[in-house]
């Protein structure tokens, strides 16, 4: 369910990560959008924008200043880019609030690799939210008896497979007995920050009470780390790309795992189609696939199982 | 009787006025040489634990030796309006406006410029930065240690002088 308040609350959360010179231009969206923009991107300049249902709207004519890019990455790190070292090497950092910042600029590498960045030139701060409630009617549909089913949810990008999974570990996690579900040990390998957002530790959006997260690692070694250590019941992982994520799924399963992931593909027979894909489905680690479709401004949810059938959000 | 009250008063004040000259010159050695203890612990924080700089404000405001110890308390507090000011400038207002510390032009100036390298991405020319800054309070304190020994007894004579001169004169 959509709550608008929450939504322009997320809005404003961002707009503080802006020097003040630009939070004014920011604010001057009406509120229907302020609670749909899903970034605001600065870029050296040229006009700072909200993207808002895809579309960039240019939120000043004055174009951002070298000064105010720094200014924002200073409010972004405190004042303290060197303790954001390894994330900034991968071109993004999450700060309070859960918010992902993606950076540009100038690569710096040593031997061929890259070692860290300088003269930032672009930041794209997403604004993530959380729907709470997305998954209630779907989590009954990928257990069964009690049991989890390993799921595979797949989307084309912006589909809302993150929110959708991250609602899904929020339930598993708590357990919901009027609905006959237990809670399960959850582990989340959350390499780009984005399922739990974690900051400095804590995970600043609901991923439940027995949730457990490795963030800012690679895939399959987060995976790897939570089975030895957390001895999880289900590991929950976002946007497979890699074989060694697919390896390290085959593993855990293996092991008698569950697992929840997402890929990104517009159908299961769009994902047939793709090797590293193929491979995955054809180890059969996953009992369950849910595909999302969006459909004018709701989504649809078609699980495949050994028969198919659609639920609406 | 009103003749010795006023010529001990003269006496008095010009005598302050030469103490607290002395008291100056050995507050500015104080500030010079708290700053640079600092920079020193500054230096491991950053380039060793990676201390964000609001914690590592605090671990001053607490460690370092006075004044400097004051420098980085308001900067604490200032640090929270980095939406409404730059970083550089809240270092370089807060140099301009802790009155605790004695710093000439000169030395106001190497401090303030410190705010434009920490915090920043590059480790090592953090360092660089820092370590300049440490060697040049170095290289202020030695000169205002001097100045501290050559011109206190002076500062101090010429004070108790000045007033017997004057009450001298005015008898």
């Amino acid at each position: 369910m959509r709550d608008v308040d929450y939504d322009v609350a997320r809005f404003d959360g961002a707009v503080m990560l802006l020097p003040y010179t630009l939070r004014d231009d920011a604010r001057r969206l009406i509120k229907a959008d302020r609670a749909n923009t899903e970034e605001i991107r600065l870029r050296i300049g040229r006009s700072p924008t909200a993207l808002i249902g895809g579309e960039e709207i240019s939120l000043r004519r004055d174009p951002v200043t070298k000064r105010e890019l720094e200014w924002t990455m200073d409010i972004l790190t405190q004042a303290s880019a060197h303790t954001v070292n390894e994330s900034f090497k991968a071109g993004y950092i999450t700060v309070r609030g859960g918010y992902r910042v993606g950076i540009c600029g100038t690569a710096v590498s040593q031997n061929g690799v890259v070692t860290g960045m300088k003269n930032v030139s672009s930041l794209a701060i997403r604004i993530s939210r959380q729907i709470t409630g997305i998954a209630d009617g779907l989590v009954q549909e990928i257990m069964r008896g009690g049991v989890f089913r390993s799921t595979l949810i797949i989307s084309a990008p912006g589909g809302g497979k993150t929110t959708l999974l991250r609602d899904i570990i929020r339930i598993l996690s708590n357990g919901d007995k009027s609905r006959g579900i237990p809670y399960f040990r959850v582990g989340i390998a959350d390499e780009r920050s984005e399922l739990a957002a974690a900051y400095e530790g804590t995970p600043q959006m609901d991923v439940g009470e027995h949730t457990d997260v490795v963030d800012a690692c690679p895939k399959a070694y987060a995976m790897n780390m939570l089975l030895r250590a957390m001895n999880p019941q289900i590991i929950a992982v976002d946007e497979i790309t890699q074989a060694e994520d697919v390896e390290a799924i085959k593993k855990l399963s293996h092991c008698g795992t569950g697992v929840i992931a997402t890929a990104h593909a517009e159908s299961l027979e769009g994902m047939m189609k793709r090797p590293l894909y193929m491979e995955l489905i054809k180890s059969a680690v996953f009992e369950k696939t849910v595909a999302i479709h969006r459909s004018g401004g709701t989504r649809e949810y078609e699980i495949h199982n050994m028969e198919g059938y659609i639920c609406s959000e | 009787m009103f003749r010795m009250i006023g010529a001990i008063l003269i006496i008095s004040s010009t005598a302050a006025w030469g103490l607290s000259g002395v008291f100056r010159l050995r507050d500015h050695v104080r500030t010079l040489s708290s700053l640079q203890q600092s920079l020193e612990l500054m230096q491991s924080e950053i380039c060793e634990n990676l201390t964000p700089l609001p914690e590592l404000f605090e671990i001053l405001a607490e460690s370092a030796p006075s004044p400097a110890s004051v420098f980085y308390k308001n900067l604490t507090v200032r640090i929270r309006d980095i939406g409404e000011k730059p970083f550089p400038q809240i270092w370089s207002d807060t140099v301009m406006e802790t009155s605790q510390l004695v710093l000439d032009a000169q030395e106001t100036l190497t401090l303030s410029k410190l705010g434009y390298s920490i915090g920043k991405y590059d480790k090592d020319a953090q360092k660089a930065a820092m370590t300049h800054t440490y060697n040049s309070f170095g290289r202020f304190r030695e000169k205002a240690e001097m100045e501290m020994q050559r011109d206190s007894k002076v500062k101090a004579f010429t004070g108790i002088a000045a007033g017997l001169f004057t009450v001298i004169i005015l008898a």
